[in-house]
């Protein structure tokens, strides 16, 4: 089928639109008044590549060590509870990294939290948890359910013929997994990683609360010390250059096919684990869940317990709600207005300008919301002043990033308008308009409201572009959580994560698990 | 009196004036008004009306005035709230560092949207200055606090006073530990000890200025020997204060009336502000405001610095913020030293001192903070 003009036009023009972060920062790139060399000469860049990179590494490796563990524990072996126990692991994915940091920080400050409730046994001080270990624990802890959610449906997909003829050879059980099982993972395990991998040199809140220099941190940093020129943007250049590159492996290779396993899935009767090792593997998930989900929860309680009973003011958070609401509203509104098109090109019409378009859509999503948005705090001033600090401004931010998450929403419930229906329709003599209001309409809303309430729901915990672009009085939750945090005010910091957390946290659980199974 | 009738009254001062036929400068039109026939307004109307205008003198102060302040929220909100209300101005506030403010606003240059630009440092004004977006104030403004606290060029103007000091966890440390000037806490005895907040603003003014008196070298040999002693990075400078309070730091580098804060709440906390002896760890600056060029409010930002300098803000600003009070009589909180008796380098230039933040960002970033 030949393309309308118009849709062909109208993505464009959101083509043009969304990437406009990128083509600034590549403008900004080759008009550098200064050499690229005199950046690594005097900017510590090394420095903060290597912390960035080294990061990278070691959370990818912990997070697929940990959620590839609970993957093939959960399907492949007899335990109890699996399913409550399969979903308490994966709900630390709805705990923002900055929330998560938080507790930690304040849970385990030299005199915090952990030492008041030990001080019995004789403990006075520790050493505070931060830095690179800190933010080791805290981005591993809230990123491995990525890599258990996406593992774990490709086992269950997994064909285990392989599997069980090597068992019938006497192959021992180890090296099933390691020879086997997790060879043949290998697509959703690299999959999964770039998805963590992308997690991390983005991660803003985490590093910064845990003081460790990244490039995210270092890019605030500028900021802060009022250096609005050639660093931060050199930085913002480089950050969106490493994590498109990331991207496209993710999305542009065949790994995006990963979840689905080819071949039929049989799945083998579950392993009896000996009583021995029943107690290692129930002592696995007690400190996973314990260290990702209790102990967050537990702190954060715990300050809004006690900020309630010393009576702070409650109503000093109140703005914020108010603004994460409408924000968040707006925006998922619009990304699914503006994720139609888009949905429609890709799924209706297949043509390579199409293709080309889902890539680039799909690889925003990795863009790290820092970068963008000192981007966009560039064009609006230089460029648009008229939108400058507007908050027109800081929607277009928002959706630059989440758009994906609208799109895919509608691209999967199109998948099930099939041509033939529409044919049917207009062979019935049915104008576009009716057909689309009776037939297309009613079989994607659903997929369009889940779509968007993911947009809802990731707009609300978003900080560093709202930090960066928000009007003059506009306030979030996730903004209060953090000035709360930097001025040192735990209590009422966690008193907005505590508010923040139980609006978004099932909902964010349930469409999030939803998306990365599909 | 509330924005109505001060608008009333001040349309019915010129018409009288009209009517004398004398349209004289502005802050005389009360007298002039109270000097004309007065046959169809009561004589209590127009004493009211006299002390409105003589109280302000820039009677058609309205609409909506937008303010940057680099200085917090809880510091300064309750001022604002009682400018707003007293002058029916509406305020909106953009609060965020003061470094990161100055270098939106050299960024945004003619179109930004403030009014009014607050600043907890004068290096950060400095910087607006540097970049021509300030007005210059009118002398009067200059004149009602002391020529230390002033823009030589009369751009911005100081709002109230601060000390750089050391917060000390006397269970810890002895004052007799501690040395004559900032450099001296380049010493292996305070490995582990020290606490900073490298992107505070007044931290890089007291770089700025170190580099002013004694060199960039020096300064950068002290930095990097400062961030190999382990020391503790803060975001602001209260946290110190808190951690010091809490027995988590000994020795912390802030301003000094974050200690007063805690102490006026605690008289028994250990913490205790320690005045260097010299040099620009001894440092006293004012916190201090401009107004835009670019501004489209300029009556009301006027009319705000104007309040900044009312006895009523500067109460609050040394009996709630402990900081030292600008304006002449003025009687300084209890808990502040004399100023006097502080040993700020008294030849410092802060228009000097804003040519020197970015070499001062760029060492404390090369240094590794």
């Amino acid at each position: 089928m030949k393309t309308p003009k118009g849709l062909l036009l109208s993505n464009i023009v959101i083509l043009t639109t969304f990437l406009m972060p990128v083509f600034y920062m590549v403008w900004r790139f080759f008009t550098f008044t200064r050499s690229f060399e005199s950046f690594f000469e005097s900017w510590n860049v090394y420095g903060l590549l290597f912390n960035t990179i080294s990061m990278f590494f070691v959370v990818v490796f912990s997070s697929v060590t940990v959620g590839l563990l609970i993957s093939i524990l959960l399907i492949r072996f007899e335990i109890r509870y699996s399913k409550i126990l399969f979903t308490l692991c994966a709900l630390p994915l709805v705990i923002p990294s900055y929330i998560g940091a938080l507790t930690y920080v304040s849970a385990f400050s030299p005199k915090g939290l952990f030492v008041q409730l030990f001080s019995f046994t004789g403990i006075s001080e520790i050493n505070g948890i931060e830095g690179f270990i800190g933010s080791w624990i805290a981005l591993t802890l809230f990123t491995y359910p990525y890599v258990q959610l996406i593992c774990s449906s490709a086992l269950r997909n997994l064909d285990s013929t392989v599997e069980e003829a090597a068992r019938s050879l006497g192959t021992k059980r180890f090296r099933i997994y390691t020879s086997v099982v997790i060879p043949r993972l290998k697509k959703p395990i690299i999959y999964s990683s770039l998805l963590v991998g992308l997690y991390v040199i983005s991660d803003f809140g985490a590093v910064s609360l845990m003081k460790y220099s990244t490039i995210t941190k270092a890019i605030y940093t500028y900021y802060e010390f009022s250096l609005l020129g050639d660093p931060i943007i050199f930085y913002s250049g480089l950050l969106i250059f490493l994590a498109l590159i990331i991207s496209f492996i993710q999305r542009g290779s065949d790994v995006s096919r990963a979840a689905k396993v080819s071949g039929t899935p049989r799945i083998p009767a579950k392993v009896e684990l000996s009583s021995r090792n029943k107690f290692f593997v129930y002592l696995f998930f007690i400190t996973v869940i314990f260290f990702s989900l209790l102990l967050p929860v537990s702190v954060l309680s715990y300050w809004l317990i006690r900020g309630l009973s010393v009576g702070n003011d409650v109503r000093a958070v109140f703005g914020g709600v108010v603004g994460s609401f409408s924000a968040s509203i707006v925006t998922s509104i619009l990304a699914v207005i503006i994720s139609m098109p888009i949905v429609i090109l890709i799924s209706q019409y297949r043509s390579r300008f199409g293709d080309v378009l889902e890539k680039v859509i799909l690889s925003l999503y990795g863009l790290p919301h820092l970068a963008v948005g000192v981007s966009i705090l560039f064009i609006t001033i230089k460029i648009f002043p008229s939108i400058y600090q507007s908050f027109f401004a800081l929607v277009i931010s928002y959706l630059i990033v989440f758009l994906p998450q609208a799109v895919g929403g509608g691209q999967a419930s199109m998948e099930q308008v099939k041509a033939s229906y529409i044919d049917a329709s207009s062979s019935l003599g049915k104008s576009k308009l009716e057909t689309f209001r009776k037939v297309t309409f009613p079989l994607i809303y659903r997929g369009l409201f889940a779509g968007g309430a993911l947009v809802f729901l990731s707009t609300m915990k978003e900080l560093p572009q709202t930090l960066l672009l928000r009007p003059t009085g506009f306030n979030t939750m996730a903004v209060d959580v953090w000035s709360f945090a930097s001025e040192g005010l735990f209590t009422q910091a966690a008193f907005s994560a505590f508010i923040l957390l139980a609006i978004s946290a099932i909902p964010t659980y349930i469409l999030s698990t939803r998306n990365l199974n599909r | 009196m509330n924005k109505k009738s001060i608008a009333l009254i001040s349309v019915l001062l010129m018409l009288f004036a009209a009517c004398a036929g004398e349209a004289g400068p502005q802050g005389e039109q009360g007298e002039q008004g109270a000097q004309g026939p007065a046959g169809e307004v009561s004589d209590a109307q127009v004493a009211a009306a006299v002390e409105a205008a003589l109280a302000e003198p820039e009677t058609e102060v309205g609409g909506t005035l937008v303010i940057y302040s680099g200085r917090k929220e809880s510091l300064v909100a309750d001022v604002i709230a009682a400018f707003a209300a007293e002058t029916g101005v509406t305020v909106e506030v953009r609060y965020a560092k003061s470094a990161a403010l100055a270098g939106t606003l050299a960024l945004e240059g003619a179109i930004s949207p403030a009014d009014v630009f607050l600043s907890q440092d004068p290096v950060s004004l400095g910087v607006v200055a540097k970049e021509g977006l300030f007005d210059v104030l009118p002398e009067d403004i200059l004149d009602n606090v002391p020529a230390w606290a002033v823009d030589q060029r009369g751009y911005w103007v100081g709002t109230s006073g601060r000390s750089r000091s050391l917060v000390i966890d006397t269970r810890d440390v002895t004052e007799s530990e501690l040395p004559g000037d900032i450099y001296g806490l380049n010493d292996e005895k305070f490995r582990g000890r020290l606490g900073l907040a490298p992107s505070n603003s007044s931290f890089i003014a007291m770089i700025a200025c170190m580099i002013e008196q004694d060199g960039e070298e020096k300064v950068a040999e002290w930095l990097s020997g400062i961030n190999s002693l382990d020391y503790g990075e803060y975001p602001k400078n209260s946290p110190q204060v808190a951690a010091a309070d809490a027995g988590e730091l000994d020795i912390g580098m802030i301003n000094h009336y974050y200690t007063l804060r805690v102490l006026a709440e605690n008289g028994d906390s250990p913490v205790k502000n320690v005045y260097l002896d010299g040099g620009c760890g001894a440092m006293v600056m004012p916190a201090g405001a401009g107004i835009l060029s670019s501004s489209q409010n300029k009556p009301a930002a006027l009319a705000f610095i104007e309040y900044l300098h009312s006895t009523s803000a500067q109460e609050h600003f040394t009996n709630t913020v402990f900081e030292f009070p600008l304006v002449p009589g003025i009687t300084p909180n209890a808990l502040l030293p004399d100023i006097n008796s502080l040993n700020s380098p008294t030849d410092l230039n802060w228009s000097a001192l804003a040519i020197w933040q970015e070499k001062a960002v760029e060492l404390i970033a090369g240094a590794g903070f």
